[in-house]
């Protein structure tokens, strides 16, 4: 049922209901025109003959009126038949059809021309009486015809019929008419609904202009919050990144001029590690998520390789790929960046000869794989590694952040990380999985 | 070896420089990146040290455009933000090696000298010409397994002459990788050095091509 509450269905519903009274409107307008036509055909029909009578009606020598020549109608010779007619003198009925039978017409009393009165066998009579004398006699003579209601009823239903079907038609028409301008006109906005849904699923980045003029203002307006928090994303970017700049510099000229034993250098890695760990949440939980982002998985991993490569060739680690062509994250690339370089760095410090990324697609979801043949992990230590700011490789490099900071990604962009121990290459496996 | 660095910090760029020459290193320093920019442009160096956050023109502009006019020396990076994003943006621009700071300035060093020995198609730390080797993390040079004393710059010649042997370097080429940007390049005293070096190492392994160059031949 369309609703109210819908724009499509307010259309139509106004439109239909105006329709509605059009139509209605056109019909008794119409109709009353045609009623007027029909019943004037009658009424000159009934004038005509009572023009007749009167040129048949004649004085006698005593001056008293006379029907001289009656019309010859069949239809007067029909006894009940509702044509009838009649000629009175003074009052006095002196000829009559033979259609009347014994009775007469109660014709009332004014002369008039179109008057509705009652037949003497009770049906509907439409009557013309006019008044007149005959040259030779002084009697004021007044001669009555009547048509039957039911014949003149008859042949207004011959033409309401087909008007009344002519104006269905055209309503039905005209409502499809609306029906088809009202989804066309609507299309639009399912289109800019599609459109968003494209954004929000990361397949778009704006909102393509609309060919309807009117939805342009709504499409710039749309385009312009989605630029604005992109940008608002990246000041709050840059701004950690100069904070980042201007906390660690100081630090590290104070780690150079303390000697390498002094106990202050404990200290300092202590402070740095906080400053990345709170930096890298800040900018990880902080930031608003930029709608409409999708980033190519195969470039990014390509990266991190180049990143790594001098690390891979030093210690001969083969870097294997089963990325499906096209695949591509819901994220930022940033974000995606910062996902696998620290999966893959991490990966590549613990493997011995190969480290893989796999991709695939199931149920719906995106499964991202970073393996390596490295020890693996107990299963024990699976859960505490991924927790806030844990370490348990404290003597290897790189901040020891990096999968508390994959973890928190992932859980940002609606996903997961898990660790498991890989089937294939029997080191670690560390599986992301994100909506699609 | 000479090397770059570029560092805005004047107390990080001096221990840089610092530790760097302890290493046996020449070094010019830049401490913006209009400054950096020229000078990686118009001088040698074996390596550049270049911090991304730079006053003027951004660290990643000033490697892009080192690449963009052909110089190849290797440069390790330094940013303080230690996102992959920088990092990837970094190696796009033709960066060979990264530093996340704070890092201990050993490890500058080190990676310093791995990218120079890299440059010169040397995939182990050590490097060996026949009896010579040259341990390029260490900066030691030893003949039969016994380090040799060198001064500074019999160093810089003979690491300099271990790192490209089989080829002739010529006697500019030399200069301009043992001298800073303000010294007064100066051959005779390199050929005065060069004489020293062979009494130390022994006659044959440094020829001198006349009109070319010297050429360091596997020691026997």
């Amino acid at each position: 049922m369309i609703g109210w509450n819908s724009i499509r269905g307010r259309l139509l519903w106004l439109s239909a209901l105006w329709m509605a009274a059009a139509l209605i409107a056109a019909y008794l307008v119409i109709g009353n025109v045609l009623e007027r036509f029909v019943t004037a055909r009658f009424d000159a029909e009934t004038a005509a003959i009572s023009d007749a009578i009167m040129a048949g009606t004649e004085a006698d020598i005593q001056g008293l009126a006379q029907i001289v020549t009656a019309p010859d109608d069949p239809r007067f010779a029909a006894p009940l038949s509702g044509w009838y007619w009649q000629i009175a003198a003074d009052g006095e009925t002196f000829a009559k059809s033979a259609s009347l039978y014994q009775s007469e017409l109660d014709t009332g009393s004014a002369p008039a021309a179109g008057r509705a009165i009652t037949g003497p066998d009770g049906a509907a009579l439409r009557l013309l009486e006019r008044a007149y004398t005959v040259p030779g006699s002084d009697e004021a003579l007044s001669v009555a015809v009547t048509a039957p209601q039911s014949e003149i009823d008859a042949a207004l239903s011959v033409v309401r019929r087909p008007l009344a079907l002519t104006l269905g038609a055209l309503g039905l028409g005209l409502g499809l008419a609306v029906l088809v301008q009202v989804t066309l006109g609507l299309s639009a906005l399912k289109r800019m609904g599609r459109d968003l849904r494209a954004i929000r699923e990361g397949r778009s980045d704006a909102l393509p202009p609309p060919k309807a003029s009117e939805l342009r203002p709504v499409t710039d307006e749309i385009n312009a919050l989605i630029s604005q928090n992109r940008s608002q994303l990246t000041r709050t970017r840059e701004q950690i990144g100069n904070l980042a700049h201007s906390l660690k510099t100081p630090l590290m000229a104070l780690q150079g001029e303390m000697a390498s034993n002094d106990p202050g250098q404990a200290m300092i890695e202590r402070m740095d590690r906080q400053i990345a760990w709170h930096l890298k949440h800040a900018r990880s939980a902080g930031a608003a998520r930029v709608l409409g982002q999708r980033t190519p998985l195969g470039p990014v991993v390509d990266d991190i390789a180049l990143v790594l490569r001098h690390a891979l060739e030093d210690r001969d680690i083969t870097l294997r790929t089963a990325i499906p062509a096209g695949f591509a994250l819901p994220l930022e690339q940033q974000d995606a960046q910062e996902m696998l370089g620290n999966l893959m760095e991490n990966a590549a410090k613990w493997a011995s000869g190969t480290i893989a990324v796999r991709a695939a697609e199931a149920d719906g979801r995106l499964l991202i794989t970073v393996a390596d043949d490295g020890p693996g992990m107990a299963e024990a230590d699976h859960a505490r590694a991924l927790s806030r700011g844990m370490r348990l490789d404290e003597r290897g490099p790189g901040a020891g952040l990096g999968l508390a900071i994959v973890a928190d990604l992932a859980a940002l962009n609606g996903g997961s990380l898990q660790l498991a121990n890989d089937q294939e290459l029997g080191g670690l496996a560390a599986k992301i999985s994100l909506p699609r | 070896m000479r090397c770059l660095i570029v560092e805005d910090d004047p107390t990080l760029s001096g221990q840089l420089v610092r530790a760097m020459e302890d290493a046996g290193f020449v070094t010019d320093c830049a401490s913006d990146g209009d400054q950096g920019e020229y000078l990686g442009a118009t001088e040698t160096y074996d390596v550049a040290v270049l911090d991304l956050g730079l006053p003027g023109m951004p660290g990643i502009a000033v490697l892009e455009s080192w690449r963009a006019a052909g110089v190849a020396m290797p440069v390790l990076i330094l940013t303080a933000r230690g996102e992959w994003a920088d990092k990837v943006a970094g190696f796009r621009a033709g960066a060979d090696d990264y530093a996340v700071k704070p890092f201990r300035l050993e490890e500058v060093v080190i990676r310093a000298q791995t990218l120079v020995r890299r440059a010169a198609g040397h995939a182990q730390p050590v490097i060996k010409a026949g009896a010579l080797k040259l341990d390029s993390q260490l900066s030691i040079i030893t003949r039969d397994g016994l380090a040799l004393k060198l001064t500074a710059f019999e160093q810089r010649i003979l690491a300099y002459l271990i790192h490209h042997k089989n080829r002739v370097v010529s006697r500019s080429e030399l200069a301009e990788h043992l001298y800073d940007a303000n010294a007064d390049r100066d051959f005779k005293s390199i050929e005065v050095v060069i004489g020293r070096l062979r009494k130390k190492i022994g006659e044959g392994v440094i020829e001198t091509r006349r009109g070319e160059g010297y050429v360091l031949r596997d020691a026997p």
